[in-house]
């Protein structure tokens, strides 16, 4: 130990003004200047924790700076624990304090704690609360590493810092910290850590739009359940529905320009579309530019084989109802005329998606779909004709 | 921003007094005189004169204190930055108290119940569900607080804090360090003719005077400065208060470093349910608080 440096500490300890609020403070802070040992020290700070009183900021971080100064883990076991114990509860109380004066000598304990995960969570977590918004960084890396590069033992140690970290990010509620705490949520924490599922309920509080990170993760990452993850993150987020509808966007593109190599690929990508497309749904979007998408995806799921895809394409064109998705239908509903001419033809899935496209004329609500549907209101079985007519009658002339 | 705490609000949170006069001693019986032994005679024996009334030397005070079962605390921008919950028993002893972090996740309970005489809280991490510590109160039946006892997770003694009331006053409190509570200091609280903590003097270990606070009041026994003076007499310390009706509003330190809480209420009693916390000028904090009433009675001398 630096002695000199010790006694300095002391010195400047001793030295602090009294900014008591009351006797208690005042009392409390002399009593710990005056103890001879981290034992002792250890002892009056849980006094000073029920305290709870912003007078002790500054004795605080004194107190924790001598003990960073003094290596916490460096002496004779019970000293060692001494200082640990101490140290936890000065940064548990510089947290709930949310001091952030104090950061420095924080993160240094964070950095420097090898062997007492406990802590280094704490000194996390406590960086969260004081929202020490300069190490989110720092933080984000950490965590990035624990989620991407966990060392082979202590499992658990990792688990416990992660949680930490996942903490500390979502309370500090910067935008920097959402991508590795999304994928701690999806991470190889274990279920009784609940590093995954805090994760997983922190990405909805802790900022209002993730669609950025969100988007970047779906176009940039070679994962598809990592894609798709990200997309269901965005769903739940609070993003509005334009920014929702965005990110849906951007996956079907993604679900139709990258080509399956499994069937596993293929399932994956599939779930992805059809997540996708679930949210252009739910969003009601009506962006024109999105159509040409919708119409590479109803080729995709019809080569893919994916019934339901195709007819969910159909629907979200309904929905968009756009000049461009109405044209888009009406190709889709003159091909299928020009089947229904043809004798046997007519498969039932293609009846289907009749039925689909007459709802999704319905929604669009478009008079370009008249002549169409008049036509293919001489086709096809009697029943498909009354509901062609149905819809005929509710459009504008 | 210092958290309303029940220790904190029990000396200042008083909200009204009720009187109630003890019955009046039965009048005394005259003492039977003795039966003469063949004596002429007697003379009568004279009425006794009938008693003056007198006042009952003791009479019961009833007072209600607020005691915070919701705080919540926000950031200066608004975010909610941690959330307390708290349930009390009739007495005023803390039953249940679940802390939740910036998050809104449950990081801290307390559950308190009585052991033997004591009243037993146990801190607990509400993540890992370990025990962190224990503390354990002493309330008289008056429900003043004599003592509290904080332990580690073994129920190895920490420290401690010892307490003396007098007719519902606080008079000393001494702080108790280690396992065998070696006294480290000793603080007594002294009282003017009306009853208002007028100055509290701190001793250290070796009873030495270390530092004195000096409270001034009006003549509404609301407190309006408070001065903390070295043993040299160096003024080390002040905080002005100001009231509004019978409400506090603000409470300034301007010395050692400008800290302010201005106070804002729901309705007419002396509970805030809000309070701002500035730091040099700038917000630092704010709490919403909600309370629950809880009455106590102390017998006091009849000084009528």
């Amino acid at each position: 130990m630096n002695k000199t440096l010790f006694a300095g500490l002391l010195l400047l300890l001793a030295g602090l003004p009294l900014l008591q609020a009351d006797e208690k403070t005042a009392v409390w802070q002399r009593i710990y200047q005056n103890a001879l040992n981290d034992e002792m020290r250890y002892e009056v700070m849980l006094n000073i924790r029920e305290l709870h009183d912003p007078a002790f900021t500054d004795l605080l971080n004194v107190a924790l700076t001598d003990l960073v100064s003094r290596r916490i883990e460096l002496g004779a076991t019970n000293e060692v624990d001494a200082k640990v114990r101490l140290a936890t509860q000065i940064i548990q109380e510089l947290g709930d304090l949310k001091d952030a004066t104090g950061a420095d000598q924080v993160y240094q304990v964070y950095k420097e704690i090898k062997t007492y995960p406990l802590l280094r969570s704490e000194a996390a977590m406590t960086l969260g609360k004081a929202r020490a918004v300069d190490y989110v960084p720092q933080l984000s890396k950490a965590l990035e590493n624990l989620n991407f590069f966990p060392e082979r033992d202590g499992a658990i140690a990792q688990e416990i810092v992660a949680y930490g970290l996942v903490q500390s990010l979502a309370m500090m509620k910067d935008l920097r910290g959402f991508e590795p705490t999304f994928f701690a949520s999806i991470g190889w924490y274990s279920p009784a850590r609940k590093v995954k599922e805090t994760a997983k309920t922190m990405m909805t509080v802790m900022v209002e739009d993730p669609s950025e990170p969100l988007m970047n993760i779906v176009k940039t990452q070679s994962n598809n359940v990592f894609k798709l993850r990200a997309l269901e993150a965005e769903d739940d987020s609070k993003a509005s529905p334009a920014q929702k509808a965005k990110v849906a966007e951007a996956a079907l593109e993604e679900g139709v320009r990258l080509i399956p190599n499994t069937i596993l690929d293929s399932t994956q990508l599939s779930e992805l579309r059809k997540k996708a497309l679930d949210m252009l749904i739910a969003t009601r979007d009506k962006t024109p530019e999105y159509v040409a998408t919708y119409k590479q995806a109803y080729q995709t799921s019809v080569l893919a084989k994916e019934t339901n895809e195709t007819l969910r394409v159909l629907q979200t064109m309904g929905v968009n109802g756009t000049p461009e998705a109405v044209d888009a239908l009406i190709e889709k509903m003159d091909f299928f005329n020009d089947r229904a001419n043809a004798p046997g033809l007519m498969t039932d899935f293609d009846v289907q998606q009749v039925r689909t496209i007459l709802q999704a004329f319905k929604a669009a609500n478009s008079a370009a779909a008249r002549n169409t549907l008049t036509v293919g209101s001489f086709l096809y079985t009697p029943a498909v004709q009354r509901d062609i007519k149905a819809v005929l009658a509710g459009l504008p002339k | 921003m210092k958290i309303i705490r029940a220790s904190a609000l029990s000396a200042a949170g008083l909200l009204f007094i009720v009187s109630c006069a003890s019955p009046p001693p039965p009048p005394v019986a005259p003492k039977p005189e003795p039966t003469p032994v063949a004596i002429p005679e007697p003379a009568p024996v004279p009425a006794p004169e009938p008693l003056a009334p007198v006042a009952p030397a003791f009479k019961d005070v009833v007072t209600s204190e607020p005691l915070p079962v919701s705080l919540k605390t926000y950031y200066p921008n608004g975010d909610s930055s941690s959330s307390v919950t708290t349930t009390y028993n009739a007495k005023g002893q803390l039953l249940t108290q679940e802390t939740t972090n910036p998050n809104g996740v449950l990081v801290e309970t307390r559950t308190g119940k009585a052991k033997g005489d004591l009243w037993r809280i146990t801190i607990t991490n509400a993540q890992t569900g370990e025990v962190l510590a224990f503390e354990d109160r002493l309330y008289s039946d008056e429900g003043d607080l004599l003592s509290q006892t904080f332990m580690n997770a073994k129920e190895v003694q920490q420290s401690a804090n010892e307490y003396v009331w007098k007719e519902g006053k606080k008079t000393q409190w001494t702080a108790k360090l280690g396992a065998n509570g070696n006294t480290q200091a000793k603080t007594l609280y002294l009282y003017d003719a009306n009853g208002n903590n007028s100055r509290v003097e701190v001793y250290d270990a070796g009873n030495k005077l270390v530092t004195v606070y000096e409270n001034t009041y009006n003549a509404a026994g609301q407190i309006q400065v408070r001065k903390g003076l070295d043993n040299s007499g160096v003024l080390v310390e002040q905080t002005n208060f100001s009231w509004k009706g019978n409400q506090k509003v603000k409470e300034e330190t301007i010395k050692p470093l400008l800290r302010t809480l201005d106070y804002t209420y729901s309705d007419d009693t002396t509970a805030p349910t809000g309070i701002a916390s500035s730091v040099r000028g700038r917000l630092a904090e704010k709490q919403v608080l909600i309370y629950t009433w809880i009455k106590y009675t102390h017998r006091v001398p009849n000084k009528e």
